[in-house]
């Protein structure tokens, strides 16, 4: 059980760790195209992997941040059908959509891990500015995928709501 | 398989999942696996999808949406945006509206400082309708004016949701951008006009009271210190742009550290600011793209199934005018528009309404900020724009969402106005875009 707990909580870590790695991510985004913009500007020559660190950035931010957004309850979705069910539909459906949202992930992440398996194995290469092993950036996809799905059930086990409040009345 | 058929199982599946409640972005993941398992060829259309994603996340071009979003999170966490609208408050001086007034000037600034809609209404709700209440302001004069605003970060630059049309609909960003300012400052203008002719048929709405006074040197010193500096800002934006100094995308980098210099200058960034500012854009960011994710192959299948060149086929086989098609697209967003969120209606109807714009030869900048337009529109039309929530989240207590729907009505007609002026006076979108080449 103890064991359990601390598994629990290095997750836990885990995944607010990647949300802070994303929000680092975009605060060096920000820093390098201003530091890539100022050195074009005033005639020197800036790296091209400047472009390149974004661009690979823009992938890693949103798979990093993901799995938080789920456990923060911070996907959109349209109340117009949930908000007219009575509580114990209403209930059931969440607990459908939810079930949903577990499965799609977990296909994805699936599929995803394939594709990250298959970079690495035929050692492929993304080419941009430098030869970017492809599997080192792909990987990311079913990581993010996977703990989404792991989110997902989550809720659905403690019996949670995973969507954020329904506005009060119409 | 007839392409009808593709778009039934696409659109419906999409939208049926969307309308049920599931999120938007998984919603668009389950409709792409059904769809690739139905039309490329079971597992290998899910790995496209997940190839697709990857190629599409790692594009440049979408550099400026977190950018912009977190240059509008640190305008508004660091205390600059509450400065800018003190300072406009203390300038109006003693006329009647004046809070009405102020809630449009700042909106402005703020609308072109955040690029985001619903910062843009929770800021102005929550600063300025209790004050409005409480000076005894009709309930739809104090909550229209903040939706109105609140909708015109759509489209005075920078904004993220342009950006984001421009890079669906494969159209210059930059020139999209810069379309937007015109019809921006045109727009609030038209706020200011309604609410000059409201406070003049119905003087109740807005009593008068009395506001203490600003010596001219009192106002010249605001304007140089709280008002230009903020400006400046945009200035520096979309000069970077027009200037050449830098691409419109590597801009709204230039704007974020504009705002971190400025919110320095004024001894108002704080780590904790800081935080809070990335965490505000990392929510909307990750949720954006994700659907961007699942988009990228929703468009491939849509022209893989013949959907997409049915649609068009079938569409222009009625022969109807130009103008009609564009009605009746714009009829689609608006209805769109009532249930959905911004993101998915763009999502939804770019890869289909812009090729469909091309083939009727529409100047495609101009066909964008219309589009554009009817998205700001969405924001507003009950029962479910987003910022009809927003404002609910902040307005006082006893405000009903009857009060909220009534109040944005009158503002809806000044966006239709405006639409109706860019199609009958296109310049008003193009001119700007023109000349900055």
């Amino acid at each position: 059980m103890k064991a359990l707990r601390y598994a629990a909580k290095g997750y836990d870590a885990v995944l607010y760790g990647m949300a802070y790695v994303a929000g680092f991510l975009m605060a060096a985004m920000m820093t390098v195209i201003f530091i890539d913009v100022v050195l074009r500007n005033l005639g020197y020559q800036s790296s091209a992997h400047f472009f390149t660190f974004t661009e690979y950035g823009l992938l890693v931010i949103p798979c990093l941040g993901a799995p938080w957004l789920v456990r923060e309850k911070g996907h959109i979705y349209v109340e117009i059908l949930l908000m007219y069910l009575k509580p114990r539909w209403r209930r059931l459906v969440t607990q459908a959509i939810g079930a949903l949202c577990v499965a799609v992930c977990a296909i994805l992440a699936w599929y995803a891990s394939g594709v990250t398996l298959n970079d690495l194995l035929q050692n492929e290469k993304d080419v941009r500015s430098l030869d970017m092993p492809r599997w080192m950036v792909s990987g990311f996809i079913p990581l993010s995928f996977a703990m989404m799905a792991l989110e997902f059930l989550r809720f659905l086990v403690r019996g949670e709501n995973f969507l954020a409040p329904i506005a009060e009345e119409l | 398989m007839a392409w009808y058929w593709g778009t039934l199982i696409l659109f419906g599946l999409g939208v049926g999942l969307m309308m049920v409640g599931v999120p938007v972005a998984i919603a668009f993941f389950a409709t792409n696996i059904v769809a690739a398992v139905l039309f490329m060829g079971g597992a290998n259309g899910i790995v496209q999808v997940i190839n697709n994603g990857f190629g599409a996340m790692t594009n440049f071009a979408l550099v400026p949406i977190p950018m912009f979003l977190l240059m509008g999170e640190l305008y508004y966490h660091t205390g600059l945006a509450s400065r800018m609208f003190n300072a406009i408050d203390k300038l109006m001086g003693n006329v009647p509206g004046r809070l009405a007034y102020v809630t449009v000037a700042g909106g402005t600034g703020f609308a072109a400082l955040s690029g985001s809609s619903m910062g843009s209404t929770a800021l102005l709700g929550s600063l300025m309708v209790p004050e409005m209440m409480r000076r005894g302001y009709s309930k739809y004069l104090s909550l229209g004016p903040i939706m109105g605003t609140g909708g015109l970060a759509v489209i005075i630059p920078p904004s993220a949701l342009a950006v984001l049309l421009a890079t669906l609909g494969r159209i210059d960003v930059g020139d999209l951008l810069v379309a937007g300012v015109i019809p921006g400052l045109v727009l609030s203008s038209m706020y200011v006009a309604l609410i000059f002719v409201w406070t003049l048929v119905a003087p109740d709405s807005a009593p008068g009271y009395a506001v203490a006074s600003v010596s001219l040197r009192e106002k010249l010193w605001l304007i140089a210190v709280d008002v230009v500096p903020m400006f400046l800002v945009i200035v520096l934006c979309i000069g970077a742009m027009v200037a050449g100094w830098a691409t419109p995308t590597e801009a709204a980098a230039i704007g974020c550290v504009g705002v971190i210099a400025l919110a320095a200058c004024f001894r108002c960034l704080g780590w904790r600011a800081f935080k809070k500012s990335l965490d505000g854009a990392l929510r909307v960011t990750v949720m954006a793209f994700l659907i961007i994710f699942g988009s990228a192959t929703f468009s491939q299948i849509l022209a893989f199934t013949g959907a997409s060149s049915g649609l068009i086929r079938w569409a222009t086989g009625f022969e109807l005018a130009p103008l009609a098609m564009l009605l009746v697209m714009l009829g689609v967003i608006l209805f769109l528009g009532c249930f959905m969120d911004q993101l998915s209606m763009m999502l939804l109807t770019a890869p289909i309404f812009f090729p469909l714009a091309q083939t009727l030869h529409f100047d495609l900048i101009w066909f964008g900020l219309i589009m554009l337009l009817g998205l700001e529109i969405g924001y507003t039309t009950p029962p479910f724009g987003l910022l009809l929530f927003v404002l609910k989240g902040v307005a006082p207590r006893g405000t009903t969402m009857r009060d909220i729907y009534l109040a944005g009505m009158p503002f809806i007609a000044c966006v239709l106005l405006l639409i109706t002026l860019i199609i009958a006076f296109p310049p008003i979108a193009t001119w700007l875009p023109r000349i900055s080449h």
